[in-house]
């Protein structure tokens, strides 16, 4: 039976406290002490780092997706993707930075629907522009922004295939913890959660024909139309240099 | 390190977790079981069972599929379209056993139509769910009774309800009605033409049991039905055919024909006024009296019929190559020699018009001859028949399927190995038309225009229509065999024809224009069961 639509904000507000909860847990105490309150590197030995900064980073990203179309593909309402992302810190002012990347976020899901095998695969590109507050050394809070597309590629056994476009924008909050550096190299763990907002997408599942089929005229059935929007949480990996 | 890394994914997997308990609605995980497809005038409509809805496939003027999902409610039983193909009825036996509020549903017969906004016209609530359901041929009433795969700890067969279909719902309809009831149970229904019964025009409806027969008059349900027992030695004769007659023309004289199983008797119903002494003892004004009458053989079909000596009731006696003409009045019965066994019967007299007697023309045909005849009643007196005119066709006949208007005067004749022929009453020709061997089961469905027929079988993947102008068909090829094909009116105007392909559960559906069918403008669409899902 499906459950309450308020589920997802639920899960939603849970994830966003249990993270909070454990940024403050991970903050080491040490780190804390010698923070100064305006500049991570106050130390002449520990040079800032040199703009542009280079960021990558790879990770988990995970979405509860409420829409009645995800329904069609997935018999529940998660959705994970890997997450790839690469991009430039282009500003810093004392402790706050600015950065812009691209992202590439790609996962799916398949399950038995009404009898048939049915599958869904997202890809998402985006362009996060993120702002970043560091405090202390080893750890940043940030902002972020993301609009992009959704590419949507349903298919269902054998030979149907529904494909399309959406378009929408992440909006997330999170901290990034430094876990050490090496040489001009630094190492990130970074959680983050928010909501992704997505426009609607018609699905029509269309025949597919092969070379050894005549060729006939196809029409579409039309699926419940999909919405990848949803509460957000992405943990990931990242390098700075 | 390695505490941090797992607290920093601990979260995210919390929550995916939870989020995967939380499941979508059970009628995508359940596949399509039971998909009825009925045609209406402007739409084929799928119920989806699992789904709990009817999917109405309309086609817009640009040969594109509209279809629209109309929910029914739980406990699918039975569904049927009324006589002139407007209406649908779905009976529903709703949530047996009983869920709790609000999620509960009754039992209930609707009344939904296709259109501009296919929608529930009526909801007739019912006590009890039950599965059986029954249409008056001329779509004034339906019926609601237990069939055979009601099974409850402890139920009555013979409880029914009766609704008048054009009437709204309240506390007279439906009417439930018991039968009273000898130990029989209703296995089929039969309704009457409006019979001058006692002074009084009105319609019966003829509940065929495994034993008896009850008779309800529809224009006073609430009295209760009349039980008329078929044998008086305590045997159990099933009746499996009525025929009714209003009798002649100013004669209070309407009676009722009972065909019954491996019997060589048919019983004739007189429909009597009550006895002024019984009056008090009965709610009804008339009583059925049964006659038995000897037919000389078993007989497989029967029907009143006029002939120059008067009115007659034929029995078609495969075992004797007869027609017995039994005069309902004395109970005399006289053989027409056929020379040729049949064992279907048909009055064609308002096609052909009658005879210069006024004396009806029937048309006969059989599963086990490759003949069909057609006896003119005209001349009983003396010479027991005017003619029978007999013709060879290259196989037997397993159906006869009548053209509509202003086609009527041919008749589509199936075989029951796919042989198919186009009869013309008029001219009494019957054209071959053949078919590619090894498809049996051939399926003719008939344009409402009267103008073509759509032909389908089982395992071919074609379609063909055939143009009733020039007896031309034209074949196409589908992706997959057509289980059933629907011819209905476009949004706008103009036909389409539906062809449903079976092998996939989803159902998949192939679209032609009805006017003007060609492979070049026809459309696919796979599995519509996935469509309009809420």
């Amino acid at each position: 039976m499906k459950a309450p639509r308020f589920a997802s904000a639920f899960y939603f507000t849970s994830l966003v406290v249990i993270t909070s909860a454990l940024a403050s847990v991970l903050l080491p105490s040490q780190a804390l002490a010698e923070s100064p309150k305006d500049n991570p590197y106050p130390k002449s030995s520990e040079a800032q780092p040199r703009l542009p900064e280079i960021l990558v980073s790879t990770g988990v990203r995970a979405m509860a997706i409420p829409s009645h179309g995800f329904d069609a593909f997935a018999e529940n309402d998660v959705l994970l993707q890997s997450s790839f992302s690469a991009g430039l810190t282009f500003f810093r002012s004392g402790s706050v930075s600015t950065s812009a990347s691209f992202e590439w976020d790609a996962g799916g899901k398949s399950s038995s629907t009404r009898g048939l095998d049915v599958s869904l695969f997202v890809h998402r590109l985006s362009i996060p522009l993120e702002a970043r507050w560091q405090p202390v050394k080893r750890v940043a809070l940030f902002v972020r922004v993301a609009p992009g597309a959704n590419r949507l590629l349903g298919s269902a056994d054998p030979t149907l295939r529904a494909r399309n476009w959406s378009f929408g924008v992440d909006a997330t909050g999170g901290t990034a913890f430094m876990l050490g550096k090496a040489k001009s190299a630094r190492f990130w763990i970074t959680a983050e959660v928010g909501y992704s907002f997505a426009f609607a997408a018609s699905m029509k599942l269309v025949h597919v024909q092969n070379e050894d089929e005549a060729p006939r005229k196809q029409g579409g059935t039309v699926l419940p139309d999909l919405s990848v929007g949803g509460g957000l949480g992405r943990l990931g990996v990242a390098v700075s240099f | 390190m390695k505490t941090s890394l797992r607290l920093c994914f601990a979260p995210l997997l919390l929550c995916t977790t939870a989020l995967s308990a939380c499941g979508r609605d059970e009628l995508w995980d359940t596949p399509p079981s039971q998909t009825p497809v009925l045609g209406l005038t402007d739409a084929a409509v799928v119920i989806d069972d699992t789904a709990h809805r009817a999917l109405f496939l309309e086609v817009a003027q640009d040969l594109t599929l509209a279809p629209v999902s109309v929910p029914i409610g739980h406990g699918y039983a039975a569904s049927a379209t009324t006589p002139d193909d407007t209406q649908l009825l779905v009976l529903s036996r709703g949530d047996v056993p009983r869920k709790k509020a609000p999620k509960n549903q009754s039992p209930k017969l609707q009344i939904l139509h296709a259109g501009a906004k296919p929608a529930v016209d009526k909801t007739f609530p019912l006590s009890d769910p039950l599965s059986g359901l029954a249409v008056d041929p001329r779509g004034t009433y339906a019926i609601v009774y237990p069939s055979a795969s009601d099974a409850t700890f402890v139920a009555n067969p013979n409880e029914l309800s009766i609704v008048d279909i054009g009437a709204a719902p309240g506390p007279n309809n439906p009417i439930p009605l018991t039968l009273r009831s000898f130990g029989g149970r209703p296995q089929g229904f039969f309704f009457t033409q409006e019979l001058d019964v006692v002074g009084q025009s009105r319609r019966l409806l003829t509940v065929l049991t495994d034993r008896d027969l009850g008779i309800i008059d529809l224009s006073a349900p609430t009295k209760g039905d009349i039980t008329v027992p078929l044998s008086s030695t305590g045997a159990r004769p099933l009746p499996v055919q009525i025929a009714a007659t209003n009798g002649l023309p100013g004669v209070d004289d309407a009676r009722l024909a009972v065909r019954l199983a491996a019997d060589s008797n048919v019983i004739l119903v007189d429909l009597l006024p009550v006895p002024p002494g019984d009056a008090g003892t009965t709610a009804h004004d008339f009583r059925p009296t049964p006659n038995i009458v000897f037919a000389g053989g078993q007989p497989s079909d029967i029907a009143f019929v006029n002939t120059d000596g008067g009115l007659r009731l034929a029995a078609l006696v495969p075992s004797n190559q007869a027609l017995a003409l039994i005069d309902p009045t004395t109970g005399i019965s006289t053989d027409v020699d056929l020379g040729g066994s049949f064992e279907k019967l048909s009055l064609v007299t308002d096609i052909v018009g009658p005879t210069a007697s006024g004396a009806d023309v029937a048309l006969l045909w059989s599963t086990s001859s490759t003949e069909i005849a057609f006896v003119a009643l005209g001349s009983t007196v003396g010479k027991p028949y005017k003619s029978v005119e007999r013709v060879t066709l290259d196989g037997q006949i397993a159906q006869v399927v009548d053209v509509p208007a202003p086609n009527q005067h041919l008749k589509v004749l199936v075989g029951p190995t796919g042989n198919l022929y186009v009869l013309d009453l008029e001219t009494r020709t019957v054209a071959p038309l053949l078919t590619s061997s090894g498809y049996g089961g051939t399926a003719v469905t008939l344009s409402p225009d009267g103008q073509r027929a759509w032909i389908t079988a089982p395992n071919a993947q074609n379609i063909a229509s055939l143009d009733f102008a020039t007896l031309h068909p034209k074949n196409f090829t589908l992706a997959s065999p057509a289980t059933s094909t629907f011819d209905v009116t476009k949004k706008g105007g103009g036909r389409a024809v539906l062809a449903i392909r079976g092998g996939n559960p989803q159902l998949d559906l192939t679209l032609l224009d009805g006017l003007s069918p060609s492979a070049d403008t026809a459309i696919d669409y796979p599995s519509i069961l996935l469509g309009e899902l809420p």
